[in-house]
């Protein structure tokens, strides 16, 4: 199975895509790294959400994930500041907690794309990809 | 989960209790019947000195008369009294001198062999009865009840007549006392074991209540830190996850990539996170205990290492900091580490919410020791316990939480006190704002050298 056809679990794709990833612990950075560039992908990382919107303003990200509980910004904040910079970013948010524990969004307004439980998984990305590409 | 039920003992009294009981009836009963003999002794003795009017008699009336008072004093006083400043042999031995006295008196004023003889018996079973001793008593009374109306019978003295109606009658009344008295001097016995049990078989079930107590408030506390472990654990998961997918990918790969050959880093990779997660699940060991444990040599600055990783756990653990102030020659003491550990993150929760409305503040947990004790202290720099005695914070059901049920410190407390140690709660006084909260462990003294 050719990486460039298929991805595992469905789905398939051609494009690989420039995706960064902010989240405060190493451990998820390096992971999401190692898994992604071995399909093929652009992965950048940031450990928190000001250093985030910095590579954002500089560079040209197709998808943005991002932890949601974060100590300088949180995730909903982030997600606020790259729809401000390139509104047709992808924002994806990714929670530790049960979605039922999430605040609500400030005056109803939902920024981000997606909002997911962790861990965030590649049957999770093959879902936003789907949604791109249609 | 249920507490088990009190099981009171059947209140019939078997074996070696029965026994017990028995003798101590026989001797309430019997004591009274000395007392009678040493009475009539003393009448008669008295008689004597109206009778025959001679020196002699009085001086025997006098010894006879203060014979009868040490033996009424100390049936009065009963064994326990007098016991506290002579033994039984002692006791034994005075009343023996006065008997032998007595007689070498009657002999040698009387010359009357026998009847000297006779009271000298009646004498010694009178100072065993003094000292209740029971079954052989009532015998040394029935022999001698028995000698004497059979002297009477086939003749003697008047005297010797005269203690073989006393003895006979004495006898028989305390024959019939003891047959009256012994079911209810049993029964009081009865009950009173039956009682005792019944007082060891409540400290037990209390015993068992607090142990419940306690294991539900550490199901608390487990329910508490549920949320934040779960969200520690999804980091190590998400490494496991997303090296676990990439392996597979690569092994799926046919041709050689830059990333084809990085397997072996990927399973490292698993392994590591899977270690951690081990550790973070690690913490919570303590916590599910149910029961209690030994006691075993426990050294503080580890529990409080030990507690505030499990903190790091809570959500409350992002309101503020968490300074640790150790001695490094701390002395380890006899607890249980567990409980320790419980006390101790109840302590830093309570730090954590104090600053959940305050920015920068702080958790500031420091040991020390003295010659006696080992002490720690947790404090925050919150607004501070506004309540006019702060100690009262450890009562039971007291809470400034909306869903609190005000167990947790009262649970500190008894786990303290049942250490032998004690715990406080004052206002940070020197450094201003905020509550600290003491509490300290007995050194036991074997424990000095490390």
């Amino acid at each position: 199975m050719n990486s460039s056809d298929q991805l595992p679990g469905g789905g398939s794709t051609t494009k690989h895509y420039r995706i960064l990833c902010i989240d405060d612990s190493p451990q998820v950075r390096n992971a999401f790294v190692f898994l992604y560039e071995t399909m093929g992908h652009e992965i950048d990382v940031a450990e928190d959400g000001p250093s985030g919107i910095q590579k954002v303003q500089h560079g040209d990200y197709d998808i943005v994930v991002s932890d949601f509980t974060m100590p300088l910004m949180n995730g909903r904040e982030v997600a606020a500041a790259v729809k401000a910079i390139r509104s047709d970013t992808i924002v994806v948010l990714v929670t530790g907690w049960p979605l039922s524990q999430v605040p609500d969004a400030t005056e109803g307004q939902v920024v981000e794309d997606y909002l997911f439980e962790k861990p965030f998984s590649l049957a999770h990305l093959n879902e936003v990809i789907g949604g791109m590409e249609r | 989960m249920s507490p088990e039920q009190i099981e009171l003992p059947e209140t019939r009294l078997v074996g070696e209790e029965r026994d017990v009981a028995f003798e101590k009836s026989v001797g309430y009963s019997v004591a009274p019947a000395a007392f009678l003999m040493v009475c009539g002794y003393i009448v008669l003795a008295v008689a004597h000195v109206f009778v025959l009017p001679r020196p002699e008699s009085i001086v025997m009336a006098s010894l006879a008369a203060a014979t009868g008072a040490t033996c009424a004093f100390i049936w009065r006083q009963g064994s326990g009294v007098v016991a506290r400043y002579l033994n039984s042999h002692q006791i034994i031995g005075i009343l023996t001198l006065l008997i032998l006295i007595n007689v070498s008196l009657h002999m040698w004023l009387l010359k009357d062999h026998l009847q000297t003889t006779q009271f000298a018996l009646a004498m010694v079973g009178c100072g065993f009865l003094m000292l209740h001793r029971g079954w052989f008593a009532v015998t040394i009374a029935a022999y001698l009840s028995t000698w004497m109306t059979l002297n009477w019978i086939l003749g003697g003295s008047p005297n010797s007549v005269h203690f073989g109606y006393l003895m006979t009658i004495s006898t028989l009344a305390a024959i019939a006392a003891h047959i009256a008295r012994r079911q209810t001097t049993v029964r009081a016995e009865t009950a009173r074991i039956a009682s005792e049990h019944e007082r060891m078989a409540m400290e037990e079930h209390a015993r068992k209540q607090q142990e419940h107590l306690e294991h539900v408030s550490r199901l608390l506390t487990l329910g508490e830190l549920v949320a934040g472990i779960s969200h520690e654990l999804n980091q190590p998961l998400a490494s496991i996850s997303n090296l676990a997918t990439a392996c597979e990918m690569m092994l799926e790969q046919e041709e050689p990539t830059p990333f084809r050959d990085r397997q072996g880093e990927a399973v490292k990779g698993i392994a590591d996170a899977a270690n951690r997660a081990g550790v973070i699940i690690k913490r919570l060991r303590g916590l599910a205990t149910k029961s209690s444990r030994p006691r075993s040599e426990v050294n503080l600055n580890q529990v409080v290492k030990d507690s505030a990783e499990l903190m790091a756990s809570d959500v409350r653990y992002r309101n503020g900091e968490l300074r640790l102030h150790l001695e490094p020659n701390l002395v380890s003491v006899q607890a249980d580490e567990v409980q320790m550990q419980q006390v101790l993150l109840n302590l830093l929760q309570n730090g954590f919410d104090a600053l959940a409305d305050t920015s920068g503040g702080e958790v500031i947990v420091t040991t020390s020791m003295s010659d006696v004790a080992v002490q720690v202290s947790v404090e925050d720099t919150g607004p501070g316990i506004s309540i006019e005695n702060p100690n009262s914070v450890f009562e039971a059901f007291f809470t400034t939480k909306e869903h609190g049920m005000g167990m947790g410190l009262a649970i500190c407390r008894s786990i303290m006190e049942s250490h032998g140690g004690s715990i406080s709660c004052a206002l940070r006084e020197p450094e201003g704002q905020g509550t600290v909260f003491r509490f300290s462990l007995p050194i036991t003294p074997k424990q000095h050298s490390r």
